[in-house]
């Protein structure tokens, strides 16, 4: 009875990834792995195809791996790859668009050969250079490039790349920590993937793999199919700290029997600011939507992509030319998806939802030095409210598309000499309509004078931020969500999408996100709501109003 | 040696209330004999059916009642209560500007790709989540304490509300709990008859959301565990019992109804614990290093890795899950507990073709109306026991002890129609496939739990129990390449057995954050030394004759680190703990889990843990007589079934579980079967019944 093998394979592949995220949870250093999830897993066959991946982790580790598996099959041919061997890389052209990002892949070899490839990839918390800086030009300030080369050589660890990685980063043991669990979880998927092949007596995972890719494509085309075809096109502004007019994402996306075809011609200029999105990390963003409406039920793998091709200009803020900085990409990589749930809200309104100000999500380091000169930072996520549904609200400050968690205050606190003011939603921020949207939250935050902070030692906080001059925007008649807006005692900083400012122990800053817009014309919404909305103080005044 | 709650009583019963079934066991502590029953559960009033049983258990036993030194339960009656939202209305006082953290959660979502897969909403509406003006710092110091008339005015809106419980979660608390406390004080002094519930006293651990969530599920469900605990510790006085009703917690350990109404939310796993316990206990009867409890039953299958006879503790348990069974979807209960994995997995679990063209088993469940298509009450739908019957596992009249007749044709009917025809394949391949997903999800997360805890999946021996799981054990082991499994005695109502067996036990965990060098270990055994007098009080409620035993393990990480490594010290040894040896033993205790070790890193406590627990050292059952060398297993029958070695049904043995006595062997192809369960033996599987009346398992090597 072998013919059904696929009922049990799949979900053993599925279930393998998962478990290398277990791995790495339990063996990781960072909050950002353990707490915040800033990672995922995944197996390749022997082509670099995607075959299984963790439903855990952070949407743009999640959508670059298949393009990333073609990438390290074309540069280590299998004939050269050795049992013990370990590749790595996070140059931002290779991998995720951010030199935080470190993968590591792992070869699973059966009867004498590869057959195929674990992946994983974790946020690390440092990386040298400018440490998340708003202000980085180039991406050489921005840490440093690991092009994809082996960190072990049959079983040997690279030596040299260790030392240069220990002598060129901060908090080197918590880095040298992960990639530890990430070599944990590695071997955890290379011999799951060596198990599958034993116990099901195949010589390699290639028929496997054709058929899970081939029926995910066909789900995938099938949802596709759902959608009206045409060539649709939206675009929207990006605002750039330090750069006069904002940058502009242009999209036109075209859905044919083909399948759909993304082309972003129009777009701005790459900028000398970090919130260029390299290509890999705007194709993730630019899936994801799709994934969400066309098939949002089953494993993400090679088919899932392979209905979806892109066209973008070469040097433009979507595809930036190396050597751009790109540490704050999310900025307008994940504006793409708002781009595509603005054409999806027109093109198949029942499922989308309206502009959600949790694209792109923010997310900051504020760091310093205590008084015997040690460094200390502070690393937190903030959302803003996801747009009002068709069918629900808007959830308020709440990881979409992006799947990621925060750390908690207490913990926050306990390691830094940060105060924590205020981490609450924002009352009215959420746009009106029948369907509200999610409102925004505020973070408060200052370091006391009395704190264990070096006098005189600059504080600053760095980060990526969004929709602090061009709200969020309605659909079908909903209202908009509030604005984003960040000050210092009350001052408002201009508006950018790349925070990056000095303050000192005393001062009070204030980020707030913004919030998601409403669905729907506030007309409509059942006064039910409405006073709910009321008594709950999630509105304080009536809606539409 | 002290084995009792109450010394000199004669009986043990436990009860374990279960979705479907209420199972009892009883066992007489003079001649050893053991009784078992099930009946059904009344939903309406779960106490029901546990006094009607336990009414009906004297006419094995007359008199019992009057002469038991334990009666214990396991009820899911917490757990139900959060699902179906029938808690009290329920208030959450927070700290001011943090009014949103039981909503926001950890800001993610149920699955990455659903846009409308949302969490449950909060068990407190945002109304009822009212902001104090207080704060205390990270490092425990007051920056501004709670304001009397400031609570004067919160308690009015409270009673205008007419709110029935208060949980209280302060930033810090765990670090300075003063605020916290003043407030309860102020609140219990202006609403009395209104239950408060603190973070400080339910979980002193930092994590805001964890502990707010853990605090208000307490609050929301403490007046409803009141009540019924009332209620059962007056009718089964009425039933003549001298001893009152004790409860398991989720820890694995029995407690006072006393300590349970204050805790409520210790109980959420009390229900699927009490079947590892009784797991965790064979394995230290028989010197077993590591097992893996495997329990299947019409709903759900759960797992449980038990090493050197320990139960392994998480948490990060969650109840109310809006995706069932998908983690962070539900509420987190961060109390300490069993760690367990439960899968939507059982008889009664649906199979269908998925979008993808695969066969997909679960996790809804036919439940048992209609149940099954075999159970003949009208489901059309194709479920694990059809396919189990199909597969000629299951004796069509002998299901449930011969209370219910199966019926094979329609359950070839339902497969046939919503498996066979639409794959194409035939009804006996579609069946095995069934059979065969189910295991592997149950593979997957048994893989995962294993994992989870750095461990081998191949490596424990599997002890099967439930009413499914010996149905499914030797395909599991297969897929686990797991080579011995035993099937205990009583193997359907095991549960209620663990029961009867667990010791009184109580723990708290206590967040105490400092750097290894500025650690006061003369204030540290203080502080181990108050936690051992509460923890010991609670146990004297249950067993004063018992002496308490007590662990402490130290959870120490690296600053920065997310985890800490349990590092294990005795009592009285901490006074004269330095810095430099506790450093040792943490060096020695990473490099036993990762392998390796950093001596330039800086070091910290963050979690005292303390446990306590008493009496039940002593093996309530004994080995059995062996039988005469000359007596062998002799068959009653033979009927064909699907050998999973052989791909083909071929004829199995059927042995009556009743007639088989320690030291019998025999191998498979044979099917064991007795009242509440049937054992699969696949060909060349050698069982040898050991002197306890296990079967004891043992596999041939995996095949190429």
């Amino acid at each position: 009875m072998t013919r059904l093998a696929l009922d049990t394979i799949w979900p053993r592949l599925v279930a393998a990834a998962d478990e290398m995220a277990t791995t790495l949870f339990r063996t990781a250093f960072s909050h950002d792995v353990v707490e915040v999830h800033d990672m995922s897993t995944g197996l390749y066959d022997d082509r670099g195809n995607l075959i299984g991946q963790t439903w855990l982790g952070a949407t743009g580790h999640v959508g670059v791996m298949p393009v990333v598996g073609k990438q390290l099959v074309a540069t280590f041919p299998s004939a050269t790859i050795q049992p013990g061997d370990i590749f790595v890389s996070n140059d931002p052209w290779v991998c995720n668009g951010q030199t935080a990002d470190i993968f590591i892949f792992t070869p699973a070899f059966h009867r004498g050969r590869v057959i195929g490839f674990s992946v994983n990839t974790v946020h690390h918390v440092d990386i040298g250079g400018r440490k998340g800086s708003g202000l980085s030009e180039e991406v050489y300030e921005e840490g440093l490039l690991i092009p994809l080369m082996r960190l072990y050589h049959a079983g040997q660890p690279n030596e040299t790349l260790f030392a240069i990685l220990n002598r060129n980063i901060r908090f080197a043991e918590k880095v040298m920590g992960d990639i530890r669990a990430q070599i944990a979880a590695g071997w955890v998927g290379a011999e799951a993937l060596t198990r599958i092949a034993h116990e099901y007596g195949l010589d390699d995972l290639r028929a496997v793999a054709d058929e899970i890719i081939a029926r995910s494509e066909r789900a995938m085309r099938a949802g596709i199919a759902r959608l009206p075809q045409g060539k649709f096109t939206k675009s929207m502004p990006v605002e750039i700290g330090g750069v006069e007019e904002p940058g502009l994402i242009q999209l036109a996306l075209t859905i044919s029997e083909r399948g759909i075809l993304a082309d972003f011609a129009g777009t701005s200029r790459q900028v000398r600011r970090p919130v260029n999105s390299p290509i890999n990390y705007t194709r993730a963003y630019l899936a994801l939507p799709l994934k969400m409406v066309c098939d949002p039920e089953l494993p993400n793998n090679e088919g899932t992509y392979r209905p979806l091709s892109i066209q973008a200009p070469e040097g433009c803020l979507i595809n930036p030319s190396y050597p751009a900085a790109c540490f704050w990409r999310l900025a307008s990589g994940m504006l793409v998806s708002e781009l595509v749930f603005r054409i999806l809200a027109e093109i198949a309104p029942e499922r989308v939802p309206a502009d959600s100000g949790s694209m792109p999500t923010w997310q900051f380091y504020v760091n310093g030095f205590r008084r015997n000169g040690e460094a200390w930072a502070l690393h937190q996520h903030a959302f803003g409210g996801m747009g009002g549904r068709p069918g629900a609200d808007g959830l308020g400050a709440v990881s979409f598309p992006y799947n990621v968690r925060n750390v908690s205050v207490e913990w926050s606190e306990t390691e830094t000499p940060v105060l924590f003011l205020r981490r609450e939603l924002i009352v009215d921020s959420g746009g009106a309509g029948r369907w509200r949207g999610g409102l925004g939250e505020e973070l408060a935050l200052m370091v006391e004078d009395s704190a264990d902070v070096a006098p005189g030692a600059p504080i600053t906080l760095s980060g990526s931020a969004g929709r602090t001059r061009y709200p969020p925007e309605g659909v079908a008649g909903g209202g908009p969500g509030t604005r984003g807006w960040i000050a210092v005692n009350d001052e408002a900083i201009q508006p950018t999408s790349a925070p990056d400012f000095r303050f000192e122990a005393g001062d009070v800053v204030r980020l707030k996100t913004p919030g998601g817009a409403g669905h729907s014309p506030p007309a409509e919404r059942p006064k039910a709501a409405i006073e709910a909305d009321l008594r709950d103080g999630y509105v304080t005044k009536s809606a539409g109003s | 040696m002290t084995n009792g709650d109450a010394t000199g009583g004669r009986y043990r019963v436990g009860c374990d209330i279960g979705g479907t079934f209420t199972d009892f066991v009883l066992i007489d502590r003079v001649t050893g004999a053991v009784v078992t029953a099930k009946r059904l559960t009344t939903p309406d009033d779960p106490a029901r059916a546990m006094l009607q049983g336990l009414d009906a258990l004297a006419a094995e036993a007359p008199g019992y009642q009057g002469q038991a030194e334990r009666l214990a339960h396991a009820t899911t009656l917490i757990a139900n209560a959060v699902i179906e939202r029938s808690g009290a209305k329920t208030a959450l006082l927070c700290t001011s500007g943090f009014r949103d953290v039981l909503e926001l959660r950890r800001y993610v979502r149920v699955t990455t790709y659903e846009m409308f897969a949302d969490p449950p909403p909060p068990l407190v509406p945002r109304h009822l989540r009212l902001a104090v003006h207080e704060r205390v710092r990270a490092d425990g110091s007051l920056l501004r304490a709670v304001d009397a008339d400031e609570i004067e005015a919160i308690a009015r809106q409270l009673a205008a509300e007419n709110v029935g419980s208060v949980a209280i979660c302060f930033l810090h608390s765990f670090a300075n709990p003063a605020n916290e406390r003043a407030a309860g004080a102020m609140l219990a002094h202006h609403l009395p008859g209104v239950a408060i519930s603190l973070s400080c006293d339910v979980l002193p651990r930092i994590k805001e959301f964890e502990r707010s969530s853990t605090t208000v599920i307490n609050a929301y469900v403490k007046p409803l565990t009141q009540g019924y605990l009332g209620r059962l510790e007056a009718g089964v006085a009425a039933l003549g019992f001298r001893t009152p009703v004790r409860i398991m917690l989720s820890n694995g350990g029995i407690a006072s109804a006393a300590t349970a109404g204050e805790f409520p939310v210790r109980l959420v796993e009390s229900g699927p614990v009490a079947g590892a316990v009784a797991a965790q206990r064979l394995a230290r009867l028989q010197g077993l290093s590591e097992v893996l409890a495997y329990d299947m039953g019409g709903t759900t299958a759960k797992a449980c890795l038990i090493r050197d006879a320990a139960l392994p503790l998480t948490d990060e348990l969650e109840v109310a899950r809006s995706r069932r069974f998908t983690k962070s979807s539900g509420f987190p209960v961060a109390i300490p507990a069993v760690a367990m994995i439960e899968i939507g997995a059982g008889g009664g679990s649906i199979a269908r073709i998925g979008a993808l063209g695969i066969v997909e088993v679960g996790p809804d469940s036919a439940g048992a109306d209609p149940g099954p298509a075999c159970y003949g009450q009208g489901g059309g739908e194709p479920t694990v026991s059809d396919a189990d019957l199909v597969l000629g596992y299951l004796d069509p009249e002998r299901f449930a002890g011969g209370s219910m007749r199966l019926d094979p044709a329609a359950a070839e009917d339902a497969i046939r129609r919503r498996i066979a025809i639409p794959a194409g394949i035939a009804v006996n391949e579609a069946a095995w496939t069934i059979h065969d997903v189910v295991n592997e999800s149950m593979a997957a997360a048994v893989r995962m739990h294993v994992s989870e805890r750095g461990g081998d999946p191949s490596k424990p021996l599997l002890i099967a129990f439930g009413g499914a799981g010996p149905v499914h054990v030797a395909n599991l082991a297969v897929k686990l390449a797991i080579r011995r499994i035993l099937v205990p005695l009583r193997a359907g109502v095991l549960s209620a057995q663990g029961l009867v067996q667990a010791p009184a036990a109580f723990d708290i965990a206590r967040t105490s954050k400092t750097p290894i060098e500025g650690i006061d270990f003369a204030a540290l055994a203080k502080e181990i030394a108050a936690i051992q007098r509460e923890i010991g009080a609670r146990l004297d409620d249950v067993d004063p004759t018992a002496t308490p035993r007590f662990e402490i393990a130290l959870g120490l990480g690296y600053v920065g680190q997310s985890y800490q490594v349990p590092v294990a010290v005795r009592a009285g040894d901490v006074p004269a703990l330095t810095p430099g040896r506790l450093l040792a033993a943490f060096a020695d205790a990473y490099r036993a889990k990762y392998g390796y070790y950093y001596d330039d890193v800086p070091v910290e406590l963050v979690t005292v843990h303390v446990t306590g627990s008493a009496g039940g050292e002593g093996d309530l059952l004994g080995e059995l007589p062996k039988a005469s060398t000359a007596a062998r297993a002799e068959p009653s029958g033979h009927r064909p079934a699907y050998s999973a070695r052989g791909q083909a049904f071929v004829p199995f043995a059927v042995y009556d579980r009743d007639r088989l006595q320690p030291g019998m062997r025999f191998t498979g192809p044979a099917l064991v079967e007795e009242d509440s369960a049937t054992t699969v033996i696949d060909a060349e599987g050698r069982v040898t019944i050991d002197s306890y009346g296990s079967l004891d398992i043992a596999l041939p090597e995996a095949e190429e």
